[in-house]
Protein backbone atom coordinates (compact mmCIF):
# COMPACT_ATOMS: atom_id res chain seq x y z
CA UNK A 1 0.00 0.00 0.00
CA UNK A 2 2.98 2.11 0.90
CA UNK A 3 4.22 1.52 -2.54
CA UNK A 4 1.24 2.66 -4.13
CA UNK A 5 0.61 5.72 -2.47
CA UNK A 6 4.70 6.51 -3.41
CA UNK A 7 3.32 6.15 -7.00
CA UNK A 8 0.45 8.10 -7.32
CA UNK A 9 2.34 10.95 -5.97
CA UNK A 10 4.32 10.95 -8.57
CA UNK A 11 1.76 11.00 -11.39
CA UNK A 12 0.25 14.08 -9.86
CA UNK A 13 3.97 16.00 -9.51
CA UNK A 14 4.96 14.77 -13.14
CA UNK A 15 2.48 17.38 -13.94
CA UNK A 16 4.19 20.27 -12.65
CA UNK A 17 1.46 21.70 -10.24
CA UNK A 18 4.55 21.37 -7.37
CA UNK A 19 2.42 19.72 -4.86
CA UNK A 20 1.31 16.24 -3.77
CA UNK A 21 -2.25 15.08 -4.05
CA UNK A 22 -2.91 12.17 -1.99
CA UNK A 23 -4.99 9.46 -3.56
CA UNK A 24 -4.51 6.88 -1.51
CA UNK A 25 -8.27 6.77 -1.00
CA UNK A 26 -8.90 7.04 -4.80
CA UNK A 27 -11.07 3.34 -5.73
CA UNK A 28 -9.39 0.84 -7.21
CA UNK A 29 -10.89 1.80 -10.99
CA UNK A 30 -9.16 5.10 -10.68
CA UNK A 31 -5.99 4.41 -9.92
CA UNK A 32 -6.12 2.10 -12.78
CA UNK A 33 -7.71 4.73 -15.38
CA UNK A 34 -5.93 7.55 -13.72
CA UNK A 35 -2.91 8.57 -15.74
CA UNK A 36 -4.98 8.76 -18.62
CA UNK A 37 -7.76 11.31 -17.75
CA UNK A 38 -4.80 13.11 -15.96
CA UNK A 39 -3.16 13.95 -19.19
CA UNK A 40 -6.96 14.39 -20.91
CA UNK A 41 -7.70 16.88 -17.74
CA UNK A 42 -4.49 18.83 -17.59
CA UNK A 43 -5.13 19.79 -21.56
CA UNK A 44 -8.45 20.94 -20.34
CA UNK A 45 -7.15 22.76 -16.94
CA UNK A 46 -4.90 24.82 -19.65
CA UNK A 47 -7.20 25.75 -22.48
CA UNK A 48 -10.40 26.68 -19.57
CA UNK A 49 -7.82 28.36 -17.29
CA UNK A 50 -6.45 30.98 -20.82
CA UNK A 51 -10.14 31.27 -21.71
CA UNK A 52 -11.25 32.16 -18.25
CA UNK A 53 -8.30 34.36 -17.62
CA UNK A 54 -8.71 36.64 -21.38
CA UNK A 55 -12.38 37.19 -20.10
CA UNK A 56 -11.61 38.72 -16.91
CA UNK A 57 -13.21 35.98 -15.23
CA UNK A 58 -12.74 35.00 -11.20
CA UNK A 59 -14.17 32.19 -11.41
CA UNK A 60 -15.04 29.32 -13.52
CA UNK A 61 -18.44 27.62 -12.67
CA UNK A 62 -19.26 25.53 -15.18
CA UNK A 63 -17.36 23.64 -17.75
CA UNK A 64 -18.78 21.19 -20.69
CA UNK A 65 -16.59 18.77 -22.53
CA UNK A 66 -17.51 16.08 -25.32
CA UNK A 67 -15.39 13.12 -25.39
CA UNK A 68 -15.99 10.03 -27.22
CA UNK A 69 -15.77 6.77 -26.12
CA UNK A 70 -13.28 5.46 -28.40
CA UNK A 71 -10.61 7.99 -26.72
CA UNK A 72 -10.81 5.60 -23.51
CA UNK A 73 -11.42 8.02 -21.16
CA UNK A 74 -13.76 7.09 -18.69
CA UNK A 75 -16.13 9.89 -17.26
CA UNK A 76 -15.86 8.99 -13.54
CA UNK A 77 -11.85 9.61 -13.63
CA UNK A 78 -12.15 12.97 -15.36
CA UNK A 79 -14.06 14.28 -13.17
CA UNK A 80 -12.25 12.82 -10.79
CA UNK A 81 -9.03 14.06 -12.54
CA UNK A 82 -10.34 17.34 -12.43
CA UNK A 83 -11.18 17.95 -9.18
CA UNK A 84 -7.24 17.27 -7.92
CA UNK A 85 -5.66 18.91 -10.33
CA UNK A 86 -8.31 22.50 -10.00
CA UNK A 87 -7.72 22.85 -6.15
CA UNK A 88 -6.82 25.88 -5.41
CA UNK A 89 -7.22 27.08 -9.48
CA UNK A 90 -9.71 29.55 -10.54
CA UNK A 91 -11.74 26.16 -11.71
CA UNK A 92 -11.74 25.03 -8.19
CA UNK A 93 -15.44 23.88 -7.56
CA UNK A 94 -16.70 24.06 -11.29
CA UNK A 95 -19.08 21.79 -12.61
CA UNK A 96 -17.62 19.32 -15.18
CA UNK A 97 -20.42 17.88 -17.60
CA UNK A 98 -19.14 15.23 -19.76
CA UNK A 99 -20.89 14.03 -23.06
CA UNK A 100 -19.44 10.96 -23.61
CA UNK A 101 -19.99 10.37 -27.71
CA UNK A 102 -21.03 7.19 -29.22
CA UNK A 103 -18.71 5.50 -32.27
CA UNK A 104 -19.82 5.54 -35.72
CA UNK A 105 -18.48 4.36 -38.28
CA UNK A 106 -18.87 4.50 -42.59
CA UNK A 107 -17.98 1.37 -44.62
CA UNK A 108 -15.81 1.79 -47.24
CA UNK A 109 -17.44 -0.83 -49.68
CA UNK A 110 -20.94 -0.12 -49.48
CA UNK A 111 -21.02 3.32 -47.96
CA UNK A 112 -23.41 2.84 -44.82
CA UNK A 113 -23.32 4.59 -41.30
CA UNK A 114 -23.76 3.37 -38.17
CA UNK A 115 -23.44 3.48 -34.07
CA UNK A 116 -21.40 0.98 -32.71
CA UNK A 117 -19.75 0.04 -29.34
CA UNK A 118 -15.57 0.07 -29.14
CA UNK A 119 -15.07 -3.22 -30.25
CA UNK A 120 -17.35 -4.15 -33.17
CA UNK A 121 -17.26 -2.07 -36.30
CA UNK A 122 -17.68 -4.55 -38.59
CA UNK A 123 -20.35 -3.19 -41.39
CA UNK A 124 -23.76 -4.10 -40.37
CA UNK A 125 -25.19 -4.03 -43.87
CA UNK A 126 -22.61 -5.91 -45.75
CA UNK A 127 -20.23 -7.11 -42.96
CA UNK A 128 -16.87 -5.84 -44.83
CA UNK A 129 -14.29 -4.99 -42.20
CA UNK A 130 -13.15 -2.56 -44.56
CA UNK A 131 -14.61 0.55 -42.34
CA UNK A 132 -13.78 4.08 -41.11
CA UNK A 133 -14.08 5.55 -37.71
CA UNK A 134 -16.82 8.89 -37.88
CA UNK A 135 -17.00 9.89 -34.73
CA UNK A 136 -16.09 8.28 -30.88
CA UNK A 137 -12.03 9.50 -31.19
CA UNK A 138 -13.37 13.12 -30.31
CA UNK A 139 -12.05 15.26 -26.90
CA UNK A 140 -13.26 18.69 -26.87
CA UNK A 141 -14.03 21.43 -24.84
CA UNK A 142 -17.33 22.98 -25.54
CA UNK A 143 -18.15 26.20 -23.57
CA UNK A 144 -17.11 27.64 -20.20
CA UNK A 145 -19.91 29.75 -17.74
CA UNK A 146 -17.63 32.16 -15.67
CA UNK A 147 -18.00 34.82 -13.13
CA UNK A 148 -16.98 38.28 -13.70
CA UNK A 149 -16.06 40.70 -11.02
CA UNK A 150 -18.90 42.42 -9.76
CA UNK B 1 -21.04 35.09 -18.62
CA UNK B 2 -21.38 31.53 -21.15
CA UNK B 3 -18.03 31.43 -23.43
CA UNK B 4 -18.29 29.39 -26.61
CA UNK B 5 -15.05 27.43 -26.99
CA UNK B 6 -15.10 24.55 -29.27
CA UNK B 7 -11.38 24.26 -28.77
CA UNK B 8 -9.81 20.07 -29.26
CA UNK B 9 -8.90 18.75 -25.40
CA UNK B 10 -5.55 18.83 -26.60
CA UNK B 11 -5.09 21.64 -28.84
CA UNK B 12 -1.48 22.25 -27.88
CA UNK B 13 -0.06 19.21 -28.24
CA UNK B 14 -1.55 18.94 -31.40
CA UNK B 15 -0.34 22.15 -32.65
CA UNK B 16 3.12 21.75 -31.34
CA UNK B 17 2.72 18.11 -33.22
CA UNK B 18 1.83 19.92 -36.46
CA UNK B 19 4.89 21.92 -35.81
CA UNK B 20 7.12 19.16 -35.29
CA UNK B 21 5.65 17.56 -38.66
CA UNK B 22 6.38 20.30 -40.79
CA UNK B 23 10.09 20.14 -39.20
CA UNK B 24 10.44 16.36 -39.91
CA UNK B 25 9.49 16.86 -43.51
CA UNK B 26 11.23 19.67 -44.16
CA UNK B 27 14.24 18.05 -43.54
CA UNK B 28 13.04 14.05 -45.33
CA UNK B 29 13.17 12.55 -41.83
CA UNK B 30 10.65 9.64 -41.18
CA UNK B 31 9.72 9.52 -37.68
CA UNK B 32 8.44 5.94 -36.32
CA UNK B 33 6.82 6.02 -32.80
CA UNK B 34 6.32 2.80 -31.32
CA UNK B 35 3.85 2.16 -28.63
CA UNK B 36 3.91 -0.97 -26.25
CA UNK B 37 3.60 -2.66 -22.62
CA UNK B 38 6.59 -2.64 -20.73
CA UNK B 39 8.51 -5.66 -21.04
CA UNK B 40 7.00 -6.20 -24.86
CA UNK B 41 10.84 -5.81 -26.10
CA UNK B 42 10.22 -1.92 -27.51
CA UNK B 43 14.18 -1.82 -27.07
CA UNK B 44 14.95 -5.00 -28.39
CA UNK B 45 13.28 -4.59 -31.65
CA UNK B 46 14.72 -1.33 -31.78
CA UNK B 47 17.80 -2.60 -31.60
CA UNK B 48 17.06 -5.54 -34.36
CA UNK B 49 15.87 -2.45 -36.57
CA UNK B 50 18.89 -0.65 -36.22
CA UNK B 51 21.02 -3.93 -37.39
CA UNK B 52 18.87 -4.33 -40.15
CA UNK B 53 18.89 -0.88 -41.86
CA UNK B 54 22.13 1.08 -40.21
CA UNK B 55 24.22 0.25 -43.82
CA UNK B 56 21.19 2.34 -45.78
CA UNK B 57 19.76 4.87 -43.84
CA UNK B 58 20.92 7.31 -40.60
CA UNK B 59 19.20 6.36 -38.01
CA UNK B 60 18.56 8.22 -34.35
CA UNK B 61 16.53 6.60 -31.39
CA UNK B 62 14.46 8.83 -28.74
CA UNK B 63 13.63 7.23 -25.93
CA UNK B 64 10.95 7.76 -23.14
CA UNK B 65 11.24 6.43 -20.09
CA UNK B 66 9.96 7.56 -16.63
CA UNK B 67 13.15 7.45 -15.44
CA UNK B 68 16.56 6.18 -16.11
CA UNK B 69 18.87 6.43 -18.87
CA UNK B 70 19.06 2.18 -19.46
CA UNK B 71 17.51 2.34 -22.83
CA UNK B 72 19.41 4.96 -24.28
CA UNK B 73 23.06 3.81 -23.05
CA UNK B 74 22.27 0.34 -24.88
CA UNK B 75 21.77 2.62 -27.82
CA UNK B 76 24.58 4.42 -27.72
CA UNK B 77 26.33 1.27 -27.38
CA UNK B 78 25.55 0.61 -30.84
CA UNK B 79 27.17 3.92 -32.14
CA UNK B 80 23.93 5.31 -32.23
CA UNK B 81 22.82 8.41 -31.63
CA UNK B 82 19.77 8.20 -28.99
CA UNK B 83 18.34 11.04 -26.67
CA UNK B 84 16.79 9.82 -23.58
CA UNK B 85 13.98 11.59 -22.43
CA UNK B 86 12.77 11.06 -18.63
CA UNK B 87 8.87 12.51 -18.32
CA UNK B 88 8.83 12.05 -13.93
CA UNK B 89 5.80 10.30 -14.11
CA UNK B 90 3.84 11.11 -16.75
CA UNK B 91 2.82 7.67 -18.88
CA UNK B 92 3.20 9.08 -22.68
CA UNK B 93 5.68 11.74 -24.31
CA UNK B 94 4.13 15.04 -25.89
CA UNK B 95 5.00 16.57 -28.46
CA UNK B 96 6.96 19.30 -26.00
CA UNK B 97 8.98 16.73 -25.33
CA UNK B 98 10.50 15.59 -28.80
CA UNK B 99 10.95 19.01 -29.79
CA UNK B 100 13.29 19.29 -26.99
CA UNK B 101 14.64 16.16 -27.80
CA UNK B 102 15.38 16.64 -31.54
CA UNK B 103 17.02 19.91 -30.84
CA UNK B 104 20.40 18.32 -29.63
CA UNK B 105 19.85 15.58 -33.28
CA UNK B 106 21.56 16.77 -36.31
CA UNK B 107 18.29 16.48 -38.82
CA UNK B 108 20.11 17.14 -41.56
CA UNK B 109 22.03 13.98 -41.38
CA UNK B 110 19.07 11.73 -39.90
CA UNK B 111 16.50 9.52 -42.75
CA UNK B 112 15.42 8.22 -39.46
CA UNK B 113 14.07 8.70 -35.92
CA UNK B 114 12.88 5.79 -34.06
CA UNK B 115 10.52 6.75 -30.99
CA UNK B 116 9.93 4.85 -28.03
CA UNK B 117 7.07 5.89 -26.15
CA UNK B 118 6.67 5.27 -22.54
CA UNK B 119 5.55 1.29 -22.08
CA UNK B 120 1.86 1.94 -22.22
CA UNK B 121 -1.19 0.33 -24.43
CA UNK B 122 -3.51 3.56 -23.47
CA UNK B 123 -2.36 6.86 -22.96
CA UNK B 124 0.16 7.17 -26.17
CA UNK B 125 -2.46 6.98 -28.04
CA UNK B 126 -3.95 10.02 -27.91
CA UNK B 127 -1.11 12.21 -27.92
CA UNK B 128 0.10 13.07 -31.37
CA UNK B 129 3.95 13.86 -31.62
CA UNK B 130 4.49 14.56 -35.35
CA UNK B 131 5.14 10.92 -36.28
CA UNK B 132 4.71 9.90 -39.89
CA UNK B 133 3.58 6.20 -38.34
CA UNK B 134 2.25 4.62 -34.95
CA UNK B 135 3.67 1.17 -34.72
CA UNK B 136 2.70 -0.98 -31.91
CA UNK B 137 4.53 -4.12 -30.41
CA UNK B 138 2.79 -6.97 -28.63
CA UNK B 139 5.07 -9.82 -26.97
CA UNK B 140 3.16 -13.51 -26.37
CA UNK B 141 3.80 -13.25 -22.75
CA UNK B 142 1.22 -10.47 -22.68
CA UNK B 143 -1.85 -12.63 -24.25
CA UNK B 144 -3.84 -13.01 -27.37
CA UNK B 145 -6.34 -11.06 -25.83
CA UNK B 146 -4.54 -7.65 -25.56
CA UNK B 147 -7.04 -6.43 -28.54
CA UNK B 148 -9.81 -6.82 -26.84
CA UNK B 149 -8.63 -5.22 -23.88
CA UNK B 150 -6.82 -2.06 -25.30
CA UNK B 151 -8.76 -1.82 -28.62
CA UNK B 152 -7.09 2.09 -29.01
CA UNK B 153 -3.80 1.37 -29.69
CA UNK B 154 -4.87 -1.36 -32.33
CA UNK B 155 -6.69 0.69 -34.70
CA UNK B 156 -4.16 3.62 -34.65
CA UNK B 157 -1.17 1.30 -35.44
CA UNK B 158 -0.19 1.72 -39.13
CA UNK B 159 1.60 -1.98 -38.37
CA UNK B 160 1.38 -4.36 -35.42
CA UNK B 161 4.49 -6.75 -34.41
CA UNK B 162 4.12 -9.78 -32.73
CA UNK B 163 7.27 -10.29 -30.68
CA UNK B 164 8.60 -13.05 -28.56
CA UNK B 165 6.91 -15.62 -30.92
CA UNK B 166 9.10 -18.02 -30.26
CA UNK B 167 7.60 -18.54 -26.50
CA UNK B 168 4.25 -19.41 -28.11
CA UNK B 169 4.18 -22.66 -27.00
CA UNK B 170 5.03 -21.95 -23.26
CA UNK B 171 2.15 -19.69 -23.20
CA UNK B 172 -0.52 -21.48 -25.01
CA UNK B 173 -0.73 -18.16 -27.18
CA UNK B 174 -3.83 -18.31 -29.56
CA UNK B 175 -2.26 -16.92 -32.97
CA UNK B 176 -5.42 -17.52 -34.84
CA UNK B 177 -8.08 -15.84 -31.63
CA UNK B 178 -5.11 -12.69 -31.64
CA UNK B 179 -4.93 -12.15 -35.59
CA UNK B 180 -9.23 -12.36 -35.80
CA UNK B 181 -9.19 -9.86 -33.23
CA UNK B 182 -6.60 -7.68 -34.58
CA UNK B 183 -8.19 -7.63 -37.77
CA UNK B 184 -11.70 -6.37 -36.53
CA UNK B 185 -10.14 -3.50 -35.18
CA UNK B 186 -7.93 -2.86 -37.93
CA UNK B 187 -8.48 -4.40 -41.62
CA UNK B 188 -4.62 -3.03 -43.11
CA UNK B 189 -2.36 -3.12 -40.71
CA UNK B 190 0.05 -6.28 -41.14
CA UNK B 191 1.41 -8.34 -38.70
CA UNK B 192 4.86 -9.17 -38.21
CA UNK B 193 5.94 -11.88 -36.25
CA UNK B 194 8.97 -11.68 -34.85
CA UNK B 195 11.77 -13.24 -32.34
CA UNK B 196 13.69 -9.57 -32.15
CA UNK B 197 16.48 -11.29 -30.19
CA UNK B 198 16.60 -14.82 -31.80
CA UNK B 199 16.40 -12.42 -35.22
CA UNK B 200 13.41 -14.24 -36.62
CA UNK B 201 11.28 -12.40 -39.22
CA UNK B 202 13.42 -8.79 -38.56
CA UNK B 203 14.12 -8.99 -42.55
CA UNK B 204 10.50 -8.70 -43.46
CA UNK B 205 9.48 -5.77 -40.57
CA UNK B 206 12.90 -3.86 -41.67
CA UNK B 207 11.30 -4.29 -45.78
CA UNK B 208 7.88 -2.73 -44.24
CA UNK B 209 9.37 0.46 -42.89
CA UNK B 210 12.56 0.71 -45.72
CA UNK B 211 10.03 1.04 -47.74
CA UNK B 212 7.63 3.36 -46.01
CA UNK B 213 10.96 5.40 -45.80
CA UNK B 214 11.86 5.47 -49.67
CA UNK B 215 8.07 6.25 -50.02
CA UNK B 216 9.01 9.76 -47.93
CA UNK B 217 12.20 10.32 -49.71
CA UNK B 218 10.72 9.99 -52.95
CA UNK B 219 8.32 12.34 -52.65
CA UNK B 220 10.66 14.68 -51.12
CA UNK B 221 13.07 14.01 -54.50
CA UNK B 222 9.53 14.92 -56.14
CA UNK B 223 9.37 18.32 -54.87
CA UNK B 224 12.36 19.53 -55.21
Amino acid sequence: MQTDRGACFLLIEGYGRGKCVLLADAPLLHYTYLMHELGLMTGVMGVVTQAAEEAGAVRVTDISLSVGEMTEAIEDALVFAFEALSEGTICEGAALHVNMGKPASRCLECGAEYEHDRFHMTCPTCESPFTELIAGKEMKIDSIEVDLPD
Amino acid sequence: MHIDLEQPILAKNDELAAQNRAMFADKGVFVLNILASPGSGKTSTILATIEALRDEFNIAVIEGDIASSVDSEKIKAQGIAAVQINTGGACHLESNMIRRAVEVLDLDSLDLILLENVGNLVCPTDFDLGENAKVMILSVPEGDDKPLKYPGVFQVAEAVVLNKVDTMAVFNFNEDAFTDAVRKLNPRAPIFRMSATAGTGVDEWAEWLAQRIHALQRGEAAKE
